[in-house]
């Protein structure tokens, strides 16, 4: 078991071939050896270890992805996400970037993947204004650089 | 202030109110309107005030630039966003940070589309809104960085015809920006060029040619291209009038590209006799055809002049033919087809054959002794479908690429009984298989002449790790059959198994992982169908 203290002081202990899906984690234990200390995650609150966790435990046992392995043949390409991945990541805005941002620390590249992938749906057909309120963006442009930026791609917009 | 409590009495009966409670009444719903409105607002500016906490807590700050780029580089692989430069405007407006991601994200950056230009005067490139959109596509192309660039001129989106037989007006295809990317612009890694009719093509080398003369002594970057797709367009009626001498013929000036995509008009709409196009030959130099290693073209014109292409393609590494529902190389009593049937075109560096929308007759002309892809979407009825399942696997062992295949992708097929048999031969060598058929249930393997009984292991695939079954119909016994397959493989790799379905869902994923997976090689996972076409078409656009 691997023992896991997040930054709100809590420790999880994880079975080792779960949390390995964590490249940081794994290369930290291959590089340190077995240790009873816990590894500190000073970026990642329990409640968002928590589902990270739920997400290895899941894909506990498939292969790690290699990287000189050709995308088509492990299935990940274009921006297709499988069933199980679309009900995990249905959760609040701020879970869905929280998860980002851990997956990025903890290097799970499949599951920033499918982050990232969720996160560009959500963007679908909107208008700058609409992501401006989806994501609670605040507009930093003065308006001077707004009709330059339009001024300087209206021949892209009729292209 | 509220209801008055005197009052009470009148909310349980009908009884009309007095002249004085009824002018209470009213001075109470006035001061209660007004105290609604007071709050009403006073939630607006709360909302507001809370709107600027969440602006200020908005996780999307602490998103470093790298994964804001990720995900922005993801944003032409929605359907229909692809080389979608008004999307890149929308982004760019989000805020500064967005717009520093997006230019820095060079692959968002790598194409253009350009629509034919309005004015269609006579050819000018010093035009000041030529020129302008010259620089502009300039700094757009610029910050793709050292990625390879692409430009593609379209038709006129509303389907008028060029009317470049007028001489007074400019060929739509001679678009005097595009001309001039494509001489004296930055680096141009494909071009897709799509024209009416042969004498557009003429009149875009024309303008090419007229252009590049200024610029002596330097090579044009229509010159260097690595690709080019040169579409004719369908929606025009279009005689195919290029030369029979092959030195006056269209094709003399190609760039000496190494990919070329050719898309030719349908036999109805190029040739007064359908018939006609099966004993037309396309004259596209020999010395172009060596140099080819990936080559596409869409092909109704039947017949077996295509071998006349395919013969010279000496080094040619991948091969799409878009049959669009026609047949070609089918004719019994084609002395050509006769003689390949014998001889066939053997394509030594050949790695990969992607068949679309028709029959695999042709693969009885070819001899691909290196191929490690064979993706064929059939379009044969259904009576023929066994015959042509067979044919795959007769091609592979005549071509004796049984230890060399890789990847095999069939799609299409029918069955009257909604199950589909697969005899094919012992692949030792596939990772990656994908069945995609609208009309089945499920699929039975089996090398030919024994069929799959489940009661033994087996060594037909033992390295595949990706099968991918999609467009699945609703079955009880959905996947039990190709699970079990993959679980009594010999030797063990894990396999992925990726699988969709034509409506709805048989049942959930956690459902089929308990019922199926009792191995350990073998991991399940169920996508939305509708997102997976997706992917069938990116097969498509890769090609």
């Amino acid at each position: 078991m691997v023992l896991l203290l997040t930054s709100d002081n809590e420790m999880f202990s994880v079975a080792e071939d779960v949390i390995k899906r964590s490249a940081y984690i794994k290369n930290m234990l291959e590089d340190v050896g077995e240790s009873d200390l816990p590894i500190p995650l000073p970026n990642v609150e329990s409640n968002v270890l928590v589902k990270i966790l739920e997400y290895c435990e899941h894909y506990r046992g498939e292969p790690l992805p290699a990287s000189d392995v050709d995308p088509a043949e492990i299935g990940d390409r274009s921006l297709d996400i499988a069933d199980w991945d679309q009900k995990y990541m249905a959760v609040d805005q701020e879970m869905l970037f929280e998860i980002i941002l851990a997956a990025n620390y903890l290097d799970i590249k499949s599951l920033l993947d499918v982050g990232c992938k969720t996160v560009a749906k959500m963007m679908k057909g909107k208008s700058s204004e609409e992501i401006r309120t989806l994501f609670n963006i605040a507009n930093d442009f003065t308006p001077e650089e707004e009709a330059q930026i339009r001024k300087e791609n209206a021949w892209a917009e009729c292209r | 202030m509220a209801f008055p409590p005197t009052l009470s009495p009148l909310l349980t009966s009908n009884e009309p109110p007095s002249h004085l409670d009824t002018t209470h009444l009213i001075e109470v719903t006035a001061s209660l309107s007004a105290a609604i409105e007071d709050a009403l607002e006073k939630v607006k500016r709360l909302q507001a005030e809370r709107d600027k906490c969440r602006i200020v807590l908005s996780p999307t700050r602490r998103i470093p630039q790298e994964i804001l780029s990720e995900i922005l580089s993801l944003l032409p692989l929605i359907p229909g966003n692809e080389e979608a430069p008004a999307d890149l405007v929308v982004i760019s407006l989000v805020c500064r940070a967005w717009r520093e991601a997006a230019i820095t994200t060079h692959s968002l950056w790598q194409g253009l589309i350009f629509n034919p230009c309005a004015c269609r005067k006579p050819y000018n490139d010093r035009s000041p809104f030529h020129q302008a959109e010259y620089k502009q596509a300039q700094i757009w192309l610029s910050r793709s960085g050292a990625l390879p660039k692409s430009i593609c001129l379209e038709r006129n989106p509303d389907g008028a015809r060029c009317g470049c037989d007028d001489p007074r007006k400019r060929c739509e295809s001679t678009h005097p920006t595009v001309v001039k990317m494509l001489t004296e612009g930055p680096p141009i890694d494909e071009f897709t060029l799509h024209v009416s009719s042969t004498r557009c093509f003429r009149k875009w080398t024309a303008a090419i040619a007229s252009h590049a003369d200024g610029f002596a002594g330097r090579g044009t970057r229509w010159a260097q291209l690595r690709s080019f797709v040169l579409v004719f367009h369908e929606e025009d009626d279009q005689l195919w009038d290029d030369s029979t001498d092959p030195k006056q013929s269209i094709f003399v000036d190609l760039p000496p590209v190494i990919e070329f995509h050719l898309n030719l008009p349908s036999p109805e709409r190029a040739f007064e006799e359908d018939e006609d196009s099966k004993t037309r030959s396309l004259h596209i130099p020999m010395s172009f055809l060596n140099r080819l290693k990936v080559f596409v073209i869409r092909w109704e014109w039947g017949g077996s002049k295509l071998s006349e292409l395919l013969e010279h393609c000496i080094n040619l590494e991948s091969f799409t033919l878009d049959l669009y529902e026609s047949e070609v190389f089918d004719e019994t009593n084609d002395p050509v087809t006769d003689a390949l049937r014998i001889s066939p075109i053997t394509l030594v560096n050949l790695k990969e054959i992607h068949i679309r929308r028709g029959n695999i007759h042709i693969l009885e002309v070819l001899n691909t002794p290196h191929l490690d892809t064979l993706d064929v979407e059939f379009s044969v009825p259904m009576t023929q479908t066994w015959s042509a399942i067979k044919r795959v696997g007769k091609f592979i062992t005549a071509s004796k690429i049984e230890s060399t295949l890789r990847t095999l992708r069939m799609c299409e097929l029918l069955s009257a009984h909604n199950t589909v048999y697969l005899p094919l031969p012992v692949l030792p060598a596939l990772r990656h298989l994908v069945l995609d058929s609208r009309e089945v249930t499920g699929y039975h393997f089996g090398i030919e002449g024994h069929l799959d009984d489940r009661s033994k292991k087996h060594p037909q695939f033992p390295q595949l790790a990706h099968f991918e079954v999609l467009n699945l119909q609703r079955s009880s016994i959905t996947l039990q059959h190709e699970v079990s397959f993959l679980q009594r493989r010999r030797t063990g790799v894990p396999c992925m198994v990726t699988a969709s379905y034509r409506d709805e869902v048989v049942c959930p994923e956690a459902t089929l992982q308990t019922r199926l997976l009792s191995g350990k090689d073998v991991f399940l996972r169920v996508v939305q169908n509708d997102e997976y076409e997706d992917s069938r078409a990116w097969y498509v656009q890769k090609d």
